[in-house]
């Protein structure tokens, strides 16, 4: 426990990428994060299933739209906040669209579009429930 | 697996029912407003079809540890195929009919008596799925990545190993194009044990080098 203790009490400054955790206690203490590791099994969600799917798909070992080193780029441009705090999957899913607009698959135009459509049907659906 | 499929099968023949069987009743997630926006995008650009998809998820389901578990029970039985995988895993892997010829390399680390090793991606969540399956989840935690380099020891306490204050421990960060996985030490005793039921001891943790294989 020295080492986290030292780690604790170094002045925490961001010079490095928010990706670049090994070592790096502080720098997930001074974001809020829960330094535990939490040893419980977490099966995917269906849509952490269907992004890992996706994210497979498009990869160099599928349709080859987009690579780990592009999907890792995408992501450690993140801010330090977003890359912290958002899960594993909404961060892969961020960068999966990040790069779709980047290389032109979709616009950030459609992707507004479908984002709001989503949400629209969802509000939708949970009338017709409650209704 | 069956529920997914059917649910993504559903879907294409229900556009009247707009949202999603599984989503519907409750407000999406931010994740899962991306994940339904970016699905319907990829498939109305023809980017993706269904059948891939489902295709996709299903051969997700059938990567586990119990291929990486079979091939270290196959190593500790048989010398020569050892030595051919510590030299030069992938290839001895594809000897075995393994396709992994678009995965990244791979690196087995062998545990020794004087020596436990412990796998780590720092910088993302590199991770060797074709051996291992899906990571789990504390694999690609904050705190794992942070943490596993700094004090190996203190981290390995809480996943319940007590490594003998003697014993060397080496952490490997993996990377994208290069993965590791830990061969664990055979249990004494074992070494009669059947290979069928040494794969059945040699567990996901025990690879990754966080537990070690137990014998019942």
């Amino acid at each position: 426990m020295t080492d986290d203790k030292q780690a604790k009490s170094h002045t925490h400054v961001e010079t490095r990428g928010a990706h670049d955790l090994g070592g790096f206690l502080n720098h997930l203490l001074a974001h809020g994060i829960d330094a535990r590791i939490s040893r419980e099994e977490m099966p995917k969600t269906p849509y952490e299933e269907r992004a890992d799917a996706m994210l497979l798909l498009l990869s160099n070992a599928g349709k080859g739209f987009l690579n780990i080193h592009a999907m890792r780029r995408a992501s450690e441009q993140f801010t330090h906040e977003d890359y912290l705090k958002l899960s594993y999957y909404d961060r892969w899913l961020k960068a999966m669209v990040a790069l779709c607009i980047e290389t032109g698959v979709f616009s950030d135009h459609e992707w507004q579009a479908k984002k709001q459509q989503v949400l629209l049907q969802n509000k939708a659906a949970q009338k017709r429930i409650s209704d | 697996m069956a529920d997914h499929q059917n649910y993504i099968h559903d879907h294409t023949h229900s556009n009247d029912h707009a949202t999603h069987p599984d989503l519907d009743g409750h407000t999406l997630s931010d994740g899962e407003v991306w994940e339904a926006a970016l699905r319907e995008l990829l498939l109305e650009k023809g980017v993706i079809t269904l059948p891939e998809l489902n295709d996709q998820m299903n051969r997700t389901a059938s990567q586990s540890a119990a291929v990486g578990a079979s091939i270290i029970a196959k190593a500790w039985k048989d010398q020569k195929f050892k030595k051919a995988l510590l030299a030069n895993p992938k290839a001895t892997i594809a000897d075995l009919g393994h396709d992994i010829s678009t995965m990244p390399d791979l690196v087995i680390v062998e545990n020794r008596v004087d020596v436990h090793n412990v796998v780590v991606c720092t910088l993302c969540s590199c991770y060797p799925r074709y051996m291992l399956g899906p990571p789990p989840e504390w694999y690609r935690s904050a705190a794992y990545r942070a943490r596993v380099v700094r004090d190996p020891r203190e981290v390995l306490i809480e996943f319940g190993l007590n490594i003998s204050a003697e014993k060397t421990i080496r952490v490997y960060d993996s990377t994208a194009d290069l993965r590791y996985m830990v061969m664990p030490l055979c249990p004494p005793g074992a070494e009669h044990t059947p290979v069928k039921h040494l794969q059945t001891i040699i567990t996901r943790d025990s690879m990754i080098g966080v537990g070690l294989p137990r014998l019942p």
